[in-house]
């Protein structure tokens, strides 16, 4: 093969994810940019600066950061212990137990928010604590779902991690606590770095806990730009506020991404089996217990709410009105449509969502895990690969909003498209598909793909022949995560939903803020059921056992 | 100051790997595990640095150490890639273990003292302050000796040491560690599938086979009465012949009769005189001399050896002697 027709035949591979990436993410996110920058046609910088010199956006800033740092370490220091129990031990029970903690991370937030505002509320197992309507409720809400990223992203590089260089020192005398702290600790590293930079970037763009928890309150930069668009109508500082995120997600995001390159990747990774626990491991295991404790809390709290009913008088009892009521339209008309038709919609969006997030993300990693032939080709492929990494940074409101003030007019009028939100949706899922797949295609040894090419394969037959059969199983898991991902999300699909066709989550916080004796039992019911799909999808993704997945 | 080990076993997921193996190991005596890969002889050296749960118990100079979890045991562990920490510059690899015992600033003076000795004993001076991955093989090696030695573990413990090497290298290597562990005077049991290289470095032999102990002695002893077929082929001998074969073969070399004979491959040697007579089928040329698969009237083939000034070809008949010296006669087979 040529090289003209090795690079042409690239360059097509790449162009749909290009092309897509280009109108349905970087003009609307410029769209919104230049919201912030240009007035009345004119470029004003300065309206930018009087945004950010104002005393609510300070106080939101400050929290964003403050609240996320906290939630971070917190998150961290609950998921190293159950990470090392779950990843690098061998107990009865341990697959379901390592399940059941990574459900979390893909519960949708607003599932997330309501469980905690069920948990902690005036007439919640946890009322009299007052803790509702405190930042302490946001900052749980923020280490309930990110200490499952910990475990993941931790555990599977301590699951991979060499377990020879311990045994070394402990044989040279190192007592467990020295061989921590002196061989596994310095190897480990890296990978609670990512993991932290992670969840701090989840944290501070987190949308919905933060939205149903905090209130008017407590603000986030997320937030605040979705309540200056939706209910303050100030749309110029909206976009100063996505300007400023963007800024400090993409360092962030860069800055990540230097922390995580290993010194020497050429270090090879071994699976070493886990071990039968010893008496030293009782605090990691009962850490893991208590961990597992307060997960299941605000989530059982949540099911038990689901199935009772207030009563009129005051008082409740067991009953299935709720999830009989998710068949209509709530009290007061809180809904245009019936829940039930909610749950169809979120669905039907979210198998669009999978599929596209599939084709560009399969396209992407093939075009990512070539060899580069070339200085230039490596460049275009590093680029290529924080290009479509960037939606993980743009906070998933941004894009939504962008969508909204860019794909108006024609020849882009979108606003009807059934596609648009499935598309909002696959690009806020892509960067996880990628992130998916590049590793495990990364793993195959270009010598395998060139001896299939010897012996006669061309290319389409050497990726059947070659990448597939290795494939496979990390492409239908990543796009079970993609498929959960989208059944919940909330921060786009909040603006791009339309009245009367909404998806579960945008009905769920459309229940919770309208009064009415049956809307709050049925938001309830709806997030059950909701988080039950979720949680169904991801069980079966993890028995896949895909090591890399969601890993960023 | 003696390892006794007994009836030591060790299972994985309730497949035994090692079976109730004993053994002694005198103080300052280098003991060489033999055996074939996935005998249990790895899974038998981790087991005694406390490694693997096992059962039976393993003691020190009368202390048991069974129950000892492996930091205090005060052995020392050398993997076969060395193992060596990739974060620590060399120097600091092999200070390790002083540092785990003392801080303070005599004892950091003391450590770069004993680093610099140990560098100097396996020959690596100036290395210091190299990063193990700008080592070769042999050198990183060597490292995870130093490494091994330096705070002076009662017992050391080798895995495979050398077979990560080449096989010039190995050589080379084997005869230094034995010259290095002489000097140090320590006790060491070292783990291999490659008898030279037990040979060159050990005093005592111990061979296993399926997770048991086959034999075990000084190692002349065990190379000259190997216990039975599987350890004699094991041990280099090139055939094993049983009944009246092997009746004929030890009466050529002049020797009382036995069940079975283990032949190594120089032992049956081109000689005018000799008792057996063969045709040559195949030969082949040596640096050293010919060697020769010779079909012996009914005995079937034999491995043989002519000097080099021995003109025969394929088809000749020969006359062929046993030398006494190379072959062992077996109790079965």
């Amino acid at each position: 093969m040529t090289t003209t027709r090795r690079l042409l035949g690239l360059g097509a591979l790449g162009l749909l994810p290009a092309a897509v990436l280009g109108v349905f993410f970087l003009l609307p996110v410029s769209g919104m940019v230049a919201r912030g920058l240009v007035v009345d046609g004119s470029f004003e910088p300065g309206a930018v600066l009087e945004v950010l010199a104002r005393p609510r956006t300070g106080r939101v800033v400050w929290f964003t950061v403050w609240s996320s740092a906290v939630a971070t370490l917190v998150a961290v220091l609950l998921g190293l212990p159950a990470a090392y129990s779950l990843h690098r031990l061998e107990w009865t029970g341990r697959r379901v137990v390592r399940a059941c903690l990574l459900v979390p991370f893909v519960l949708p937030t607003v599932v997330v928010g309501v469980a905690f505002r069920q948990l902690i509320g005036e007439s919640g197992p946890l009322g009299p604590l007052g803790l509702d309507g405190t930042a302490w409720a946001i900052l749980a809400g923020l280490v309930f779902f990110n200490v499952s990223v910990v475990i993941r992203v931790v555990g599977s590089a301590w699951e991979s991690l060499d377990s020879r260089p311990g045994e070394a020192a402990a044989a040279l005398g190192a007592s467990p606590a020295q061989v921590f702290r002196t061989v596994t600790w310095p190897a480990l590293r890296p990978a609670v770095v990512s993991a932290a930079s992670v969840v701090f970037l989840f944290c501070a763009t987190g949308f919905g806990v933060v939205l149903v928890l905090g209130g008017l309150a407590f603000s986030t930069v997320e937030t605040e730009i979705y309540l200056l668009t939706t209910d303050l109508l100030d749309l110029q500082a909206a976009a100063a506020l996505s300007l400023v995120q963007l800024v400090a997600v993409t360092g962030l995001l860069v800055l990540a991404g230097r922390l995580r390159a290993v010194p020497d990747p050429t270090v090879r990774r071994t699976t070493a089996p886990p071990r039968r626990p010893r008496r030293g491991d009782l605090a990691p295991l009962s850490a893991t217990a208590l961990l597992l404790l307060a997960i299941a809390t605000p989530v059982v709290s949540l099911v038990v709410g689901s199935f009772r009913e207030a009563l009129p008088g005051g008082g409740s009892t067991w009953s299935l009105e709720n999830y009989r009521a998710l068949t209509g339209q709530g009290d007061n008309q809180a809904l245009l449509v019936p829940v039930t038709d909610a749950l169809l919609a979120s669905i039907r969006v979210a198998v669009d969502a999978t599929w596209m997030a599939l084709l560009l993300g399969g396209l992407l990693a093939v075009l990512l895990t070539r060899r580069s032939r070339s200085r230039t080709e490596r460049r275009v492929r590093s680029v290529l690969d924080g290009l479509f990494m960037l939606p993980l940074g743009v906070s998933a409101v941004t894009l939504g909003f962008g969508f909204l003030i860019t794909l108006d007019e024609p020849p882009l009028d979108l606003r009807d498209s059934p596609l648009l939100i499935p598309l909002a949706q696959a690009l806020v899922a892509l960067p996880l598909v990628v992130r998916t797949l590049v590793p495990v295609l990364a793993g195959v040894d270009d010598r395998l793909r060139q001896a299939a090419a010897s012996l006669g394969a061309g290319p389409v037959r050497a990726l059947l022949t070659v990448d597939l059969p290795v494939v496979w199983r990390p492409l239908l898991a990543s796009g079970g995560f993609a498929f959960a991902v989208s059944l919940g999300e909330f921060g786009a699909t909040s603006f791009l939903a339309r009245p009367d066709e909404p998806t579960l989550p945008v009905v769920i916080f459309r229940l919770i803020g309208h009064p009415g004796r049956l809307n709050y039992g049925m938001a309830l019911a709806a997030c059950v059921v909701l988080a039950a799909t979720t949680a169904l999808v991801m069980l079966a993704v993890e028995r896949l056992r895909v090591p890399s997945l969601g890993a960023l | 100051m003696t390892l006794t080990i007994r009836d030591l076993s060790v299972a994985y997921d309730d497949v035994p790997a090692v079976r109730e193996v004993s053994l002694e190991v005198p103080d300052g005596s280098v003991l060489a595990v033999l055996g074939p890969s996935g005998c249990g002889k790895s899974t038998l050296l981790r087991g005694v640095a406390g490694l693997e749960q096992a059962t039976g118990s393993i003691v020190w100079d009368g202390e048991d150490v069974t129950r000892l979890p492996t930091h205090r045991r005060g052995f020392a562990l050398m993997f076969q890639d060395g193992q060596l920490f990739d974060h620590l510059t060399v120097g600091r690899n092999v200070g390790y273990a002083l540092r785990l015992r003392s801080r303070g600033r005599a004892a950091r003076a003391a450590e770069r003292a004993r680093v610099e000795e140990l560098l100097a004993l396996v020959g690596l001076e100036g290395y210091a302050d190299r990063l193990p991955r700008t080592l070769s093989g042999g050198e990183r090696q060597r490292v995870a000796l130093a490494r091994s030695l330096a705070h002076q573990p009662r017992l050391l413990l080798l895995d495979e040491p050398l077979s990560a090497l080449d096989a010039g290298l190995r050589r080379h290597l084997a005869g230094e560690l034995r010259e290095i562990l002489t000097r140090a005077g320590t006790t060491a049991v070292m783990v291999t599938h490659d008898h030279e290289e037990a040979f060159s470095v050990a005093d005592r032999l111990a061979v296993m086979r399926e997770g048991r102990l086959v034999q075990e002695g000084p190692i002349d002893e065990v190379w000259r009465s190997p216990v039975d077929a599987g350890t004699a082929l094991f041990l280099g001998y090139a055939r094993v012949l049983q009944g009246d074969a092997a009746r004929r073969v030890l009466a050529a070399a002049g020797a009382p009769a036995a069940a079975a004979v283990a032949v190594r491959r120089s032992a049956v040697v081109v000689d005018e005189r000799g008792p057996l007579e063969g045709e040559v089928r195949s030969i082949r040329s040596t640096p050293q001399l010919q060697r020769l698969v010779v079909t012996v009237d009914g005995l079937g083939d034999l491995d043989a050896v002519a000097p080099l000034d021995h003109r025969t070809s394929p088809g000749d008949r020969v006359t062929l002697g046993v030398d006494v010296t190379r072959v062992a006669a077996l109790a079965a087979g």
